[in-house]
């Protein structure tokens, strides 16, 4: 029954608030309610009229009928101030399973409003608890909200709920926002020997121990040296040559980089696929550190092999989206 | 009056680098915004040419440093020596001390005398030995850059492209223009260059341009700029707050160039190619990978909202 | 680039707090705390002889707890258990010390210290909610014991402050200035919506009995003994005003009764128990006592000062002349005027009295009775000269003259300062010191007639007051304690009650001219009190002041605390005319429209802001012209751009004027400088081009369309 309800609200929700990037807050989307220290106050104003006429009070009745007054400026102001809030969503950094994502929220970002916004804005996601917020006359933008990525694969970030209680926390404006922005969660790396294969294997072939690479075999044969790349690792420089003022030279070795390698998927052992997915994140990661190059073969998916930042996004997202069991269920 | 000399000095520079008038207009502004220039293009494509010209016809005392790999900092920025007769250390400033220095192909230093060009740059003044000394001012350095994918290069970091505050490319000249080069050259007539402004108007243009009016809604129109590349994925390396600075400080520039003491978007739209599209590329040796990431940046961004 | 978002995330971790860590942090160091210490304290020291002393205490150690944690000489506030000890013991103190006081002075105090120990440990949000509506309750109550022009504006600013404390939790930090812009907006917009309710809201009759609040009684004391000191004239407290519909009777007319007092016991005069006995009678089955009016007749509104007693003043006979004052005052056999409900706050009432109808009042039984009845014993002296008198004199008339004839003739002198009389104080008086003030004089004179034969008996009451008179105002009367008389009241066959003031005989002054003038040889008038304005009445400029702040008091108290139903009514008369269900139906929608309008015309310019200003706006029309002609600015385009780019696509009658318009637009949002170019006169005339080209495009595109 609360099921079917909360769908029910979501569904409305989707119609009346639908996804997008960033949002101007309006009439559409802002919500108002009397918070509980409002309806507090309320009471407040009854006791101050019951007292005020009972003892025929004029001094009395008027605090009470200011206080109301008051009360029902403050919906508007509440409104107004709340009403100022844009929200969009920016770059979302990358994340690893089991890990924290953390939404950038940009917050009043592209708006020169002469009048600011005020007060504390409240952030979490819908139907949680709200345990995050930000101070609209003292933060800076970026505002984060973290939410736990428990598996890898495409996400979909929850209804984010902003609410605030300026001026007088009479009234609540809150409003439910969907970002339409999906989250790549990368198997979460899993730490491993290198396991690299020379050469892509064909269908049936078994990987042949003995071929098998390691980031250490590649240290073996020095070949020449080459200007130091910003980001190489340091232990490849030449101090020697640095030493004598050549400037930063990084030694090169015979190894992998010419000897195109590949990692792949081995289902041969019995090991669980995500755990093998998560070891193969943690390789692509290693390799890509050393600025190696290197294919990755997935079965369902064959990635060329070759370095750098586009290469190693390319490998990351692969092993993200591999079909998870279920899939391949329905697959067959 | 300042105008028409500095239009005087663009019209000057474009007989000597035929069709190549907005590059040198935007050279020219970045000077005027007391800026360093990057120029990165091919080889042969007249980079030399510019800056040398740009010295003479502004009249600014000019100097040259071939970056080679095997140049190091004292050779750029000058050297103590003892001096026999006088007893004492006596210093012989590089050539890095003069108003305009030129430093040709600068990616094929090594990186530590980069970095000392670089400090140089930032500071305007050098640290040797202790003793501090101020460069020359106006100090602009216009360092030229080969493209990557060139043997023996060392690609200047990230955080020091950032130092320039307009990085051009000069391109292939036109049809037209190639011609005209070519019949200037058989013609034998080589134009002469004379300095159109002297050292002391150029400073006096400096000034002018400071007072140039920023509107609250064009300073909204780069606060949108800025911030949209800082929020959008599309961009790895979002605009710092030096870039923002600098955006507007060659808007004005741009605008009094062209004559107006007030900024316009168009004028924002004009310059932000140079000045962002350095800072925002993520690694500056893909020239050609990708598409223009600043033109992307102008056409998220309306001027009007 | 991971490793940079890392890094950039890794420090933004820190930064969102999580919401344990926001109420600490708004624990420490939020204005808000400080400023509800402060009403608190504020408050409890302006009401510091209500509240009990030891919570007095309390509250000041809560206060000093507070300011210790906000300034971080303290770093940790008492912990829960200690709290519920104290607010345990402090429950058990309390039901001791407050339950004799009664249910309003009991909660007053409750509420005092339930604030000082909330504020003690304030922790969570609910907390200081609470707090806050309590603190607010605690004000509005605080009007019960002061209605005062100066602690209404004091209690109104704690209020102020109260609210102050709300926007400073929710905006932590925002600058006080902006904080204390945004929250005088907000107030001074709901000031005319509450103004409006309250005028227009009916005003209810009590719903209830209202608990009677036991706080000390002021005024006139419901028994004189006049061998005691004389206290009452000694203060320069209003007593009540009085605003007469016509002219207001002369100085030497100005008798208010206030107490009958039938009952002497040799020493001292106070209402008589039967007297009370036959009232609660008479209230219970609703048999009011009636005297018979005819004659001519003055209207009169009483203000009257709070006092915690049921008696009320009047000039003889009066009548409650509106419904509501007859439904809340009770008239006693004896003339007295009896309020239902005491005198807790400013009382308003209506009056009209027939001055010329005393006389004939019946006397009954019972006040014969009671009239003539006389202490068994003291005062032998007086018996004697009494016996003696009256068989010299029996004719009334000749009796009562000769008894006045001895005030007259004896050396009888007025004084505020008499010796004190403890045995037999009328023979000590009349033949000993023959020096007092009224009560001194009525109680002789009083208790002579009784032993004479002659039914006779004291009105305690006040007699004069400073009239104040304004040109175009009602003229009022200010009433203060140091008027308090006291009077007989003597029953004569041929002329019925007949009032006997012997104090003119002694003192006329005292009654022609007040008691200022009066007492200005002896220069005993307020002696108690030095620095009372209302001794300084010979400095003009302080006796101008002194006038101007009775005044501002006055109209206070008739318009503001005196303002009821009544006054409602005439109200509402002005503004609808006659009272018909539809019209105050009319009426109420008419509020209500009115509230609407107001909360719609304070935000308006915020909505207004929203729009684009008219710059903005009517480029925009122009683009949306030119788009619907086919003519779309790409979102990214520059106006200088747009504009060249319609030069180079449409003909020139379509593209000059949006050139032209495409400069004033340029020139108003790029070019002009300054603040204020809004108002400045190139600001509109550039506004008006950009209107004249606009029409000339529609014109030249709807020109061109047909074409």
């Amino acid at each position: 029954m609360n099921i079917i309800s909360q769908q029910r609200i979501n569904q409305w929700l989707d119609k009346r608030i639908p996804a997008a990037n960033a949002f101007q807050l309006d009439h559409r989307n802002i919500f108002i309610f009397p918070a509980k220290f409002g309806l507090l106050y309320l009471m407040l104003c009854l006791l101050l009229f019951l007292l005020g006429t009972n003892y025929q009070n004029n001094l009395m009745l008027l605090l009470c009928y200011f206080l109301l007054a008051l009360f029902l400026v403050n919906l508007l102001s509440a409104y107004v101030n709340f009403a100022r809030l844009s929200v969009s969503m920016g770059k979302i950094p990358e994340v690893y399973a089991s890990d924290d994502v953390y939404l950038p929220l940009w917050i009043n970002a592209d708006k020169s409003l002469k009048t600011p916004m005020h007060g504390i804005v409240n952030i979490g996601f819908m139907g949680q608890k709200v345990n995050q917020w930000f101070d609209c006359d003292a933060f800076s933008n970026p505002v984060s909200l973290s939410y736990p990525c428990q598996h890898r694969g495409w996400q979909q970030a929850e209804r984010i709920t902003f609410s605030c209680y300026y001026p007088l926390g009479l009234f609540k404006c809150w409003t439910h926002l969907a970002f339409n922005r999906k989250i790549l969660v990368f198997p979460k790396p899993l730490a491993c020997p290198l396991e690299l294969v020379p050469a892509p294997l064909s269908s049936e072939e078994t990987p042949r121990a003995s071929n098998n690479l390691s980031l250490n075999t590649n240290q073996d044969d020095f070949s020449h040296l080459k200007a130091y790349q910003i980001g190489e690792p340091l232990r490849h420089v030449a101090w020697k040559q640095v030493a004598k003022g050549r400037g930063m030279l990084s030694k090169e070795f015979n190894g992998s980089s010419h000897n195109v390698a590949w990692l792949t998927l081995n289902n041969s052992t019995a090991e669980h696929i995500e755990k093998t997915l998560s070891k193969l994140c943690f390789q692509v990661l290693e390799l890509s550190r050393a600025d190696q190059q290197f294919g990755l073969d997935l079965a369902y998916i064959r990635i060329a092999p070759a370095s750098g930042e586009n290469h190693r996004l390319a490998c990351l997202t692969a092993l993200a989206q591999y079909p998870t069991i279920a899939d391949k269920a329905g697959f067959n | 009056m300042t105008q028409q000399l500095l239009n005087q000095a663009i019209h000057h520079c474009s007989r000597i680098l035929i069709g190549k008038q907005q590059q040198i207009k935007l050279a020219i502004t970045c000077l005027l915004a007391n800026g360093h220039l990057l120029i990165e293009d091919l080889p042969g494509m007249g980079k030399t040419t510019l800056s040398h010209t740009l010295a003479k016809v502004l009249g600014l005392q000019y100097s040259r440093i071939q970056f080679t790999s095997d140049l190091l900092p004292a050779d750029m920025l000058g050297i103590n020596i003892f001096d026999n007769q006088a007893q004492t250390f006596q210093f012989h400033p590089g050539p890095i001390f003069s108003q305009l220095v030129l430093a040709d192909e600068i990616n094929r230093a090594s990186p530590k005398t980069q970095s000392a060009l670089l400090e140089a740059m930032e500071e305007r003044q050098v640290s040797l030995d202790g003793v501090t000394r101020t460069l020359p001012s106006p100090f602009f350095v216009i360092g030229t850059q080969n493209p990557a994918h060139q043997a023996g290069t060392y690609p200047l970091p990230e955080s020091q492209l950032d130092r320039f505050l307009m990085r051009i490319q000069l391109g292939y000249p036109d049809r037209e223009a190639e011609k005209t080069m070519l019949l200037q050259q058989y013609n034998g007539e080589k134009p002469q260059v004379s300095e159109v402004m002297s050292y002391a108007q150029f400073t006096a243009a400096q000034q002018l341009t400071v007072g140039v009016h920023a509107s609250d809604e064009l300073l909204n129109y780069i606060i949108r700029l800025v911030t949209f590349s800082r929020e959008s994925q599309q961009f790895a390396n979002p605009l710092s707050p030096r870039a923002t600075k600098a955006l507007l400080s060659a808007a004005k520039c741009w605008a009094f160039i062209n004559n107006r003491d007030y900024v316009l978007p168009e004028d924002v739209q004009a310059i932000l190619p140079a000045v962002a599209e350095h800072r925002l590329r993520s690694n500056s040796s893909d020239i050609n990978a990708q598409g223009s990431l600043s033109q992307a940046l102008l056409e998220a961004v309306d001027p009007l909202a | 680039m991971s490793l940079w978002h890392k890094f950039i995330f890794k420090s933004k971790r820190n930064k969102v707090k999580q919401s344990a860590a926001r109420d600490r942090q708004h624990q420490a160091n939020n204005p808000a705390f400080i400023i509800c210490s402060l009403v608190l304290i504020i408050f409890d020291l302006s009401l510091l002889d209500t509240v009990l002393g030891w919570i007095s205490l309390l509250v000041a150690c809560s206060v000093t707890i507070r300011i210790a944690i906000y300034f971080a000489y303290q770093k940790h506030m008492p912990t829960l258990r200690t709290l519920n000890l104290l607010a345990l013991l402090s429950i058990i103190g309390l039901i001791y010390s407050a339950w004799p006081l009664g249910f309003l002075i009991g909660m007053v105090n409750l509420l005092v210290l339930a604030c000082a120990l909330k504020l003690m440990q304030v922790r969570s949000q609910r907390d200081f909610y609470q707090l806050v509506v309590s603190l607010l309750f605690l004000l509005g109550c605080g009007f019960i014991f002061q209605q005062s022009m100066a602690f209404t504006l004091l209690y109104s600013l704690l209020s102020l402050a109260v609210i102050l404390a709300l926007g400073f939790f929710h905006a932590p930090n925002l600058k006080v200035k902006q904080q204390l812009k945004q929250l005088t907006m907000l107030c001074l917009q709901a000031l005319p919506i509450g103004l409006l309710l309250f005028l227009l809201l009916p005003q209810l009759p009590p719903l209830w009995q209202t608990p009677k609040a036991k706080s000390s009684e002021t005024g006139l004391a419901d028994k004189i003994t006049p061998g005691d000191i004389a206290r009452l004239s000694q203060s320069s407290e209003l007593a009540f005003r009085a605003t007469f519909e016509g002219n207001a009777p002369t100085q030497q007319n100005r008798y208010w009764r206030a107490i009958v007092m039938e009952d002497f016991d040799g020493r001292s005069w106070q209402i008589h128990p039967l007297r009370k006995q036959n009232r609660r009678f008479q209230q219970l089955v609703q048999q009011e006592f009636s005297p018979i009016v005819a004659g001519p007749s003055i209207d009169y509104d009483v203000i009257a000062e709070p006092t915690q007693q049921h008696w009320l003043y009047a000039l003889d006979i009066a009548v409650p002349r509106t419904v509501k004052s007859q439904s809340e005052i009770w008239q006693s056999d004896e003339f007295q005027l009896i309020s239902h409900q005491p005198l807790v706050s400013q009382y308003q009432y209506a009056l009209r009295s027939y001055v010329q109808t005393m006389p004939r009042q019946p006397l009954s039984e019972l006040d014969r009775k009671l009239n003539l009845s006389l202490p068994t014993q003291g005062n032998p002296l007086t018996q004697k000269w009494v016996s003696t008198l009256r068989q010299q004199y029996p004719h009334e008339q000749a009796f009562i003259n000769v008894l006045l004839d001895y005030f007259k003739t004896e050396n009888f002198s007025y004084t505020l300062r008499p010796k004190p009389m403890f045995v037999d104080p009328v023979d000590t008086f009349l033949f000993e010191q023959q020096a007092g003030f009224c009560s001194h004089y009525a109680s002789a004179l009083a208790y002579s007639l009784r032993l004479g034969g002659i039914p006779a008996r004291i009105v305690a009451g006040y007699q004069g007051g400073e009239l104040m008179a304004k040109a175009r105002q009602q003229q009022y009367l200010s009433v203060y304690q140091y008027d308090a008389h006291a009077w007989v009241e003597a029953w004569l066959p041929d002329s019925g009650w007949t009032r006997l003031d012997p104090t003119t005989l002694v003192a006329p002054d005292r009654i022609n001219f007040g008691l200022r003038q009066a007492m200005q040889e002896e220069g005993s008038f307020l002696a108690d009190s030095p620095f009372a304005l209302a001794r300084l009445t010979n400095i003009a400029l302080f006796n101008n002041l002194r006038l101007l702040l009775a005044d501002m008091d006055y109209n206070w108290s008739r318009w503001v605390l005196g303002f009821d139903s009544q006054k409602q009514q005439d109200l509402f008369k002005a503004i609808v005319g006659k009272l018909t269900p539809q019209r105050l139906a009319m009426l109420g929608l008419a509020i209500v429209a009115v509230i609407g309008l107001l909360l719609t015309l304070f935000f308006m310019p915020h909505w207004y802001a929203n729009r684009l200003n008219p710059v903005q706006a009517l480029y925009q029309k122009a683009l949306t012209l030119l788009g619907k002609n086919g003519q779309i600015r790409a979102h990214w385009q520059g106006p200088l751009d747009f504009s060249l780019h319609i030069q180079q696509h449409l003909p020139e009658a379509i593209s000059q004027p949006f050139k032209r318009l495409t400069e004033s637009y340029l020139q108003l949002n790029y070019q002009t400088q300054g603040q204020d170019k809004h108002k400045s006169v190139s600001h509109k005339k550039s506004i008006n081009t950009m209107r004249r080209e606009l029409r000339l495009l529609k014109n030249q595109l709807s020109k061109h369309q047909f074409l």
